[in-house]
């Protein structure tokens, strides 16, 4: 018995050794022109709008800096054959004096000293067409599941979606509804999750395209166009948070992209999910010429949601 | 004249006779020309009574020969005269025998092991590499691969053959397999016969093949011989023993990680033998105590492990010398175990159990069978399978108490990926002169592919509530591809006149897949002009198609690495291959060889950006795109095979590259990058000194430039989705921000080099010999990398970032003791 514990600590010590010279770690060095600094355009120029553009710098990975806002960019935009030059600065922001409008084609001119000019250009799509949601509890218990159904009426065109909620409590910043459940004062409060979620639409069953990442659905109507569409998304919600909705607000929003905004959209969120540990690093996609960053137009429509009881229509 | 005497014998029927009388004369003369017998028959040791592959029986007076096949078979066709014939092959005494031959003649020959003889036999040990019309082929003695130094002193052929150039390791210690700039899964290895699917062990640090098992391994990078088929790069054909026929051996051996036992002989006579080999590592069982101590409460348990093994068995009967029955059998698996025992609470017990198993099982029947002393026929039927299964099980028991009644729940979640194959082939060997040989047969294979399920199994029960229960079963992307391979292939290996010999063949393949049929047709050709004594130089073309995809997301070979077909959206791939070389064999100092080759590979798959087999409700074939590959390189070897010292020294130049352009399948912007394993140089020195009969050293130096690695250096803000003009910057990038890299494989890591060392310690007994192997794995402790990772260290000291290389393998001794009886 002697032995066996003798052999077994000394076997136990040689693969502790082994396992601590295992955990060999040096640090790597790299080349100086990695470290360079590129130019970020981001800009979602948006139906209705004042247009602007938000130039900064990128940072060197292992650099604790913040984003540095460009200050000594000058940009321009075509729209629709018109050219319109920054008419002012705030921060990092590049600001025009135009609204913009849906179908404006417009392209964008960054010029910054030291850097190659970049260019861009993209279309503002109109705004998604679509009935207001109606949003339901129908259950009598303390903790009840819940609807959000609303429809979209798809125009024969490509069109793009991108359709998420944002909540807020007590009057604080808006967020998006992320898939968890709202903790507010320690209580838990609702309960969002995208994954679950049903589309009727004549003949179809599901949308080609629909992706849902971190509680949004992004996808196409390659199978849907120019149909009548629902979707149906559901939740789980505190009566008490239902019925409260000054306290806690929800609303719906409802984006419909241009093609540029959809493809940025998708691989910012793939490159966000847990997936994304497993795979390799990938660059995320530019329809900039010699920058980083994305410049491509969307239209929004928010609905607040207020939620109904099925059984108190029923009383 | 014959003409002539045809048209008047229509006329006359003394024209007739006449006729008939010319042609008989003719035929007669020309038989009497070329009076032939064949001498057939095979080559054993004489040991064991193991059949030998590759042995060399020539005729010394007309310079004719011919090679034992993979069943230790030969057949040469020589013309009616005295014979001097020498049997010759590496580490034997030659055999020389002298007669007149005058009919068909069956001879069987058994070779002494120059081991056995104690005795250095220069002249036997030499391999005719220059005289072959094969090229970019190697046989190595599986002897020679065991001797290499190794990893916890665990021999592993795989590792072995990566010293060769050309051949890539992986990442450290791996066993992954690149080969003239392929990829991991354009490998065909074959055990016996029949393709393996998986050949790693431990996340690919140990190969499937164990050597114990082992007869004989011959590697092609190229040149392709027609019978081969199905895959890109290489291909790796591995023979098994078949058993001593004359009595009972064996060997046991444990290492640093796992122990060995192989067992051989015969059954009742010495018709029948089997061989016998088994493999565990045992670490898991030695690990359990200390799991347990430092794990253990009383409201929590752990049990923790894994382990690997793989059983090799074969079964041969012969019936007569003409005919023999082959039948093995291979099983291997990895398993990684986790149970988890929770007491929530005085009256609630959680269990979670977290299995994952991976693994082949290789089962195969063989009828070998002498038609005649020309013609040699196989016919195989075989089955393989490789699956793997991730599987998660949590129960709750919860018992009844005065407040509540009892409830149960038990919730499975199972990852699974399967192939199965059913295979039948015939293959036939036929030798009309010393000449030709000629080899022809067909094959079918039904695939069963099951790419990727998930189940998931919810079971509720509550006795609360009128005893409810509550069930959930369901499966996603359960789908089962059938498909059907067929192949058929016809060569000759002709030698034209002394100084030219060729290969060539044409191997015609297809593959019916939902409803879809790819066929191809395949030309192979590869020959070789001698320019003077042991000097040649050789030229080959291989055209090579690939209906299976391996899909893979790391450089580690992982459980959840998923094999797929093509499909009717996924076309096959395929591979043009040109390679030419020099070869020169310098008596009694050693041989030496230059290749060079250019591969042109299409239709590739990848994953695309960002995807993965991980968390995605897309199935696999919206995961992937297809895209195109180039590879060239220059490798030289210089080795030396017989003598006291052996070894080689092996250079290899190569590039590698990679295209994904087309329209919406961009990888890399559709940019050209390098491929995952594209290196500049590889160097290998590999020594083996035997000093007497109860010592024997060997050393191994590697050299290798850095892998390839994508590495995002820069960080930048992600675009906002606000409506808002005033909404600043977000300078911490708190909302998120985003990597950038400038390119698929943008970051090269630093070279890697490394010295292994070995000694062998032989004693033979009465009854039994032993061999204590003293090894040590990267002599002097480089720290090589296996990967770089980004560091971020936030402390109150402040911020800290690196980029840091992990290596994972420092010096390692090890100690291994075989028992041979």
């Amino acid at each position: 018995m002697k032995n066996k514990i003798s052999f077994i600590l000394l076997l136990s010590a040689l693969l502790a050794m082994a396992m601590n010279l295992a955990s060999c770690e040096k640090i790597v060095d790299f080349d100086i022109e990695q470290t360079e600094r590129h130019v970020v355009v981001n800009a979602f120029p948006m139906c209705d709008s004042l247009l602007f553009v938000n130039l900064t710098y990128s940072r060197f990975f292992l650099d604790n800096q913040t984003f540095l806002p460009v200050d000594n960019a000058t940009v321009s935009i075509d729209v629709n054959g018109t050219t319109f030059t920054s008419a002012s600065r705030n921060g990092a922001n590049y600001l025009f004096n135009y609204t913009a409008a849906a179908n404006d084609s417009v392209s964008l001119r960054v010029s910054v000293p030291g850097h190659d000019v970049i260019v861009g250009g993209t279309r503002i799509p109109d705004f998604p067409q679509m009935l207001p949601p109606v949003a339901e509890i129908d259950t009598l218990q303390p903790i009840t599941q819940g609807n959000i159904i609303f429809t979209i009426n798809d125009p024969d065109a490509e069109n793009y979606y991108y359709v998420y909620i944002m909540q807020r409590d007590s009057g604080s910043r808006w967020n998006q509804w992320e898939s968890k459940w709202d903790t507010i004062d320690t209580v838990r409060h609702a309960y969002f999750n995208c994954l679950n979620h049903e589309v009727t639409a004549p003949e179809v069953n599901s949308i080609e395209g629909l992706m849902d990442y971190f509680n949004a659905l992004l996808f196409t109507d390659a199978n849907i166009n120019a149909q009548n569409y629902e979707l149906t998304l559901s939740l789980m919600m505190l009566k008490d948070t239902a019925q409260n909705p000054i306290m806690h607000e929800y609303t719906l929003v409802v984006e419909s992209m241009s093609r540029e905004a959809f493809r940025y959209t998708k691989e910012v969120l793939a490159s966000q999910g847990l997936a994304s540990y497993f795979a390799e690093p990938a660059q995320i996609y530019s329809n900039l010429s010699s920058g980083l960053g994305i410049f491509a137009g969307i239209a929004r429509r928010e609905y607040p949601l207020t939620f109904t009881y099925k059984e108190q229509e029923e009383e | 004249m014959i003409f002539k005497t045809l048209a008047l014998g229509t006329k006359t029927k003394t024209g007739t006779k006449n006729f008939l009388l010319t042609l008989l004369f003719m035929l007669a003369g020309n038989m009497l020309y070329a009076q032939t017998y064949t001498i057939s028959g095979s080559v054993t040791d004489s040991t064991s009574g193991e059949t030998l592959i590759g042995v060399a029986v020539m005729d010394l007076r007309s310079g004719k020969g011919a090679l034992t096949n993979a069943q230790g078979r030969f057949s040469l066709t020589l013309k009616s005269d005295t014979i001097s014939l020498r049997i010759s092959y590496v580490g034997y005494k030659p055999v020389f025998e002298t007669f007149v031959l005058k009919k068909n003649e069956k001879r069987n020959y058994s070779l002494q092991s120059s081991i056995e003889l104690k005795t250095v036999v220069v002249e036997a040990q030499r391999v005719d590499n220059a005289k072959s019309s094969q090229m970019s082929a190697i046989q190595v003695p599986i002897e020679r691969l065991k001797s290499v130094p190794v990893l916890f002193g665990e021999a592993d052929l795989v590792k072995a053959l990566q010293l060769l150039p050309g051949v890539q390791s992986g990442s450290e210690g791996n066993s992954g397999f690149y080969v003239r700039g392929g990829g991991p899964d354009e490998n065909l290895f074959l055990l016996d016969g029949v393709p393996l699917y998986n050949v790693s062990h431990m996340g690919g640090f140990f190969s499937a093949f164990n050597t114990d098992a082992v007869k004989n391994v011959t590697l092609y990078k190229g040149s392709f011989p027609a019978h081969y088929g199905g895959r890109l790069s290489s291909v790796l054909d591995v023979t098994t023993n078949n058993g001593n026929d004359k009595q009972l051996h064996g060997n046991a051996s444990i290492g640093f990680i796992s122990a060995k036992l192989n067992l051989e002989g015969p059954i009742k006579s010495e018709r029948t033998t089997f061989c016998l080999s088994g493999r565990r590592t045992y670490a898991d069982f030695l690990l359990q105590p200390l799991v347990k101590r430092l794990a253990d409460r009383r409201e929590y348990k752990l049990r923790a492990g894994y382990y690997f093994y793989d059983v090799n068995g074969k079964l041969t009967h012969r019936f007569s010398d003409r005919s023999r029955l082959f039948a093995s059998y291979y099983m291997g698996s990895d398993v990684i175990y986790t149970r988890i025992r929770t007491l929530a609470t005085d009256v609630q017990e959680q269990y979670l159990n977290f299995d994952t198993r991976w693994g082949n099982i290789v089962a195969s029947a063989r009828w070998n069978y002498e038609v005649t002393p020309k013609l040699f026929m196989n016919i195989t039927g075989a089955y393989t399978r490789y699956s793997n299964n991730v599987g998660v099980k949590y129960e709750t028991e919860t018992l009844a108490t005065e407040e509540q009644e009892s409830q149960a729940s038990e919730f499975n979640m199972d990852y699974l990926s399967k192939i199965n194959d059913f295979i039948l082939k015939a293959d036939f060997d036929f030798t009309p002169n010393p000449d030709h040989l000629v080899g022809f047969g067909s094959s079918f294979t039904h695939h069963i592919f099951m790419p990727e399920v998930a189940d998931a199994h919810l079971n509720a029960y509550s006795a609360d509530v009128m005893n409810s229960s509550f069930l959930i079963d369901t499966s996603v992307n359960s789908s089962k591809i059938i498909a059907e391979g067929l192949s058929a292939y016809i060569e000759d290996d002709w030698s034209i006149n002394d100084a030219v010999k060729i290969n060539y063949g044409i191997n015609l393949s297809g593959f019916a897949v939902e409803n879809v049929f790819y066929p191809t047709l395949q030309p192979r050709l590869s020959g070789r002009v001698m320019l003077g004594e042991g000097l040649s130089v050789k030229a080959g073309y291989a055209y090579m198609t690939q209906f299976m995809h391996l899909l893979s997301t790391t450089s580690v070979s992982m459980p959840t690495d998923l094999w797929v077909p093509v499909t009717k959206n996924i076309a096959p791939m395929y591979a043009h291959q040109v390679a030419a070389g020099v070869f020169y064999e310098m008596r009694a100092i050693a041989d030496f060889s230059v290749e060079a080759y250019y591969k042109k590979m299409s239709n590739l798959l990848e994953y695309k950006d960002g995807a993965t087999f991980f968390g995605s409700s897309e199935s696999w074939e919206e995961k992937v795109v297809m895209g195109d590959g180039w590879a060239y390189g220059v490798e030289l070897l210089a080795q030396r095979n017989f003598g006291d010292l052996t070894g080689w020294i092996g250079y290899t130049w190569s590039k590698s590259m990679r295209q994904f352009d087309r329209p919406g399948q961009e990888i890399n912007n559709g940019d050209p990058f390098p491929a995952k394993y594209d290196r500049r140089h590889d160097i290998s020195i590999v020594l083996s000194y035997k000093i007497n009969s109860k010592i024997d050293l060997s050393a191994t130096w590697v050299f290798s430039s850095g892998n390839a690695a994508t590495l995002s250096l820069q960080e930048y803000a992600q675009a906002q989705h606000s409506a808002n003009e005033y909404a600043d910057i977000d300078p911490e990038g708190w909302n998120g921000y985003l990597s950038y890299s400038s390119g698929r494989n943008n970051f090269r890591m630093p070279d890697y080099h490394r010295m292994d060392i070995s000694a062998n310690f032989h004693r033979q007994f009465r009854h039994c010999s032993r061999t204590i192997n003293v090894s040590v794995y990267n002599l002097y402790n480089r720290k090589n990398p296996y990967m770089i990772y980004e560091s971020h260290e936030h402390t109150w000291k402040g911020y800290k970032g690196a980029l840091v290389q992990l290596s994972i393998f420092p010096i390692l001794p090890s100690v291994a003791y075989t028992l041979k009886f």
